[in-house]
């Protein structure tokens, strides 16, 4: 996958089986975000093959994944409650009460419009959307990055609250620190290219530390 | 469908509401200003209310194209190509959408147009019900055009309403795919720029190869043969009395194919960054 000269993803082979939180981790513009938009079917121009659930990305992939773009990706004057509407017209496996038990537990009001909320308050309704579908696949873009440290656990806690035991959840971030004690896995990546990968608890035993120092480490 | 096509209309229906409202309004006050008689202001007003007749219909059709933008390609394109819905189901459902949008703006227009006639016909002295004006223009065309050539007319007159939405989108869904979809709304303008100058070029090969077109006959008007070559040949004499038609199967072979290569961007070119 290249953007002109520069190649975003490069050589790049990842295997992620299901009932896993994966850490997806690096600099900015190490090729974290095309990744996901790749896997989430919203970027056609890579070459290579793709496989998600078993599928291409397409329509069919598309029914299993649950995307979390790193970006307000709703109608900024939608309220709440269409944008519940909208999900559970589109969506099968969207659990519309379970979409309004996490809008409550981030105490945010169905009858407002995201354009009248704050960053983090749109982020959670966007998470509250994304996590209620039951979905195989959850690819998370930086969801905890841009609000302020409180803000940061309610939303991780959101994110956990419903997950499935079989589901994947690949969560982007640098914000380690934050994600340590709840990712099973991380990929490591640099430049397009996966540079570090493998169960937490491997790493963390065979570096004699912790994901954060790894990380600090692997990118100093 | 029916459920992309609800959301589509939940989506515009505000913009096109405000963009319809504020065109009727100065329609309106076009008419109340010509009626007046005023000089100057009723003039004004006459030119005033018959533009904003004029554009309600490609107003709408390029506000549908900024909120296909914004809805396929900007930040809610993540969210409209996470469907899980074949991209050239959804873009036929834009396309539907604005299709209808055209046909009722249309409609629209012919009302406001009523209206507006009662106060054109009071600066000019005419009879000011719009409905014996409308039978008398009806009754002119009908004398000297036939039944089959008036549905002609007709579909044709909102063909070339109908392609516009369909080559705008072309030029957004193009523009939006890499590598120009890093110049933002520059990729779509480009595209449109090229299609602008594709689509004259189509127009002037297809007068010059399809010899056709529409000509007074026998108090009639109807179809003749008609070479634009041997027309530039002889000097141009015959021009003003026939119109010439070849340009029209060039100019839908190029929307069909805008519609062709539009679907197969939503299908596999998408690349949203």
């Amino acid at each position: 996958m290249r953007y002109g000269a520069t190649k975003a993803l490069d050589d790049l082979d990842l295997d992620l089986p299901p009932g896993q939180i994966v850490g997806l981790l690096g600099e900015n513009g190490c090729g974290k975000t095309t990744l996901l938009k790749i896997l989430a079917g919203v970027l056609s121009d890579y070459t290579g093959e793709v496989r998600v659930g078993g599928y291409a990305p397409g329509p069919d992939s598309k029914a299993l994944v649950s995307f979390l773009p790193d970006t307000s990706f709703l109608p900024d004057a939608a309220r709440v409650r269409y944008c519940l509407e909208l999900y559970a017209d589109f969506f099968a496996d969207f659990d519309e009460e379970k979409a309004r038990d996490l809008i409550g537990f981030f105490g945010l009001n169905e009858s407002s419009r995201l354009k009248e909320m704050s960053k983090g308050m749109r982020e959670k309704v966007q998470i509250a959307l994304a996590m209620s579908r039951n979905a195989k696949v959850f690819l998370l873009d930086e969801p905890i990055s841009g609000v302020d440290p409180a803000a940061r656990d309610v939303i991780l806690d959101g994110i956990l609250r419903n997950l499935a035991d079989d589901s994947l959840l690949l969560i982007s971030t640098h914000l380690i620190h934050d994600l340590e004690q709840v990712l099973d896995a991380v990929v490591m990546m640099r430049h397009g290219k996966v540079v570090l990968s493998g169960q937490s608890d491997d790493l963390r035993s065979r570096y004699s530390a912790s994901l954060d120092q790894i990380f600090k480490e692997t990118y100093r | 469908m029916i459920t992309l096509l609800k959301h589509e209309a939940l989506r515009t229906r505000g913009m096109l509401g405000i963009g319809a409202g504020l065109l009727a309004l100065l329609v309106l006050l076009g008419t109340v200003l010509s009626a007046t008689r005023w000089p100057i202001l009723a003039p004004l007003g006459i030119v005033f209310g018959a533009v904003a007749l004029g554009v309600l219909a490609p107003v709408l059709q390029l506000l549908l194209t900024a909120d296909y933008y914004r809805s396929s390609y900007s930040r809610t394109g993540y969210f409209t190509h996470a469907l899980p819905i074949r991209g050239g189901k959804i873009y036929a459902a834009k396309v539907i959408w604005a299709s209808i949008v055209t046909i009722a703006a249309l409609a629209v227009s012919l009302l406001l147009a009523g209206i507006y006639w009662v106060g054109l016909a009071t600066f000019l002295g005419a009879d000011r019900n719009p409905f014996t004006a409308a039978a008398g223009l009806w009754d002119s065309i009908t004398a000297v055009t036939s039944t089959g050539l008036l549905i002609s007319g007709a579909v044709f007159i909102l063909a070339m309403y109908l392609v516009w939405p369909v080559q705008y989108f072309f030029a957004v869904s193009r523009g939006s795919e890499m590598p120009l979809n890093r110049w933002g709304v520059g990729g779509p303008v480009l595209i449109f720029v090229i299609l602008y100058v594709a689509s004259q070029l189509a127009g002037m090969i297809g007068l010059f190869v399809l010899p056709f077109g529409l000509a007074m006959q026998d108090g009639s008007l109807g179809f003749v043969p008609y070479s634009l070559l041997d027309d530039l040949r002889l000097g141009g004499g015959g021009a003003e009395e026939i119109m010439p038609l070849g340009f029209l199967p060039a100019l839908l072979l190029l929307s069909v194919y805008c519609l062709w290569r539009t679907v197969r961007s939503w299908n596999r070119k998408v690349s949203l960054v």
